[in-house]
């Protein structure tokens, strides 16, 4: 599942616990990833699902959830 | 130009509260409410400001032209970009207002101007934009 496979991502990019992360953990307030983060985190989920994310989308993300979203949509 | 750095946990209308404080004392204009237009970048009566934090740093640049600032800590391993050259996009992209595109950082980021401050030792701040003369100001813990 999408939204398992990005909690494992954010938890062994960011040192957070998997299992506070749910789709409804916004990246920035709930877990402090900064730009940098962000953009990190977006390039290795374009290369796991071997999609292409636009910027419009990228930065309209605010939950895991959002980002589980577009790649259900477009993988 | 202005650069307030704060370092420690703190809610950020009481840190707003604090620099407020400071501009009066000198006589200025205080920041008053921000709000974040609709990219997410902040905008108030009066100044230009711009607000980067990373970890429990925190720097605010009150500035009276536009500006842009990032800080990242200095020896990140980024397989984005190396952080002088990050820090120095950022801010450009903070001060025009255009977001970070992922194309740039796909491409590679293009080579961006930025003035280069030392305000907490170990980390990187840049700042584009905003007046020539320049002030740190080291915030006092609450």
């Amino acid at each position: 599942m999408v939204l398992d496979e990005l909690k494992k991502i954010i938890s062994e990019k960011l040192g957070v616990d998997e299992a506070d992360l749910t789709a409804d953990t916004n990246l920035t307030d709930d877990i402090h990833a900064d730009s940098l983060d962000k953009v990190e985190f977006i390039m290795q989920v374009e290369e796991v699902y071997g999609i292409t994310i636009d910027d419009e989308a990228a930065i309209n993300f605010r939950t895991i959830g959002d980002v589980a979203d577009y790649i259900e949509a477009h993988k | 130009m202005i650069l307030f750095a704060y370092d420690g946990e703190i809610a950020r209308e009481e840190l707003l509260s604090v620099i407020d404080e400071k501009l009066k004392e000198r006589g200025e204009k205080p920041i008053g409410t921000i709000r974040y237009d609709e990219r997410g970048a902040p905008v108030c009566e009066g100044h230009f400001v711009s607000i980067t934090h990373t970890g429990a740093k925190i720097v605010i640049a009150v500035s009276a032209t536009p500006v842009g600032i990032d800080l990242e800590k200095s020896d990140r391993a980024s397989r984005v970009s190396d952080i002088q050259s990050w820090t120095a996009y950022e801010a450009r992209r903070k001060l025009t207002r255009e977001g970070i595109r992922l194309s740039d950082v796909r491409e590679g980021l293009p080579r961006e101007e930025a003035r280069y401050f030392d305000i907490f030792p170990g980390y990187t701040l840049a700042v584009a934009g905003g007046e020539r003369d320049c002030e740190t100001v080291l915030l006092p813990k609450r």
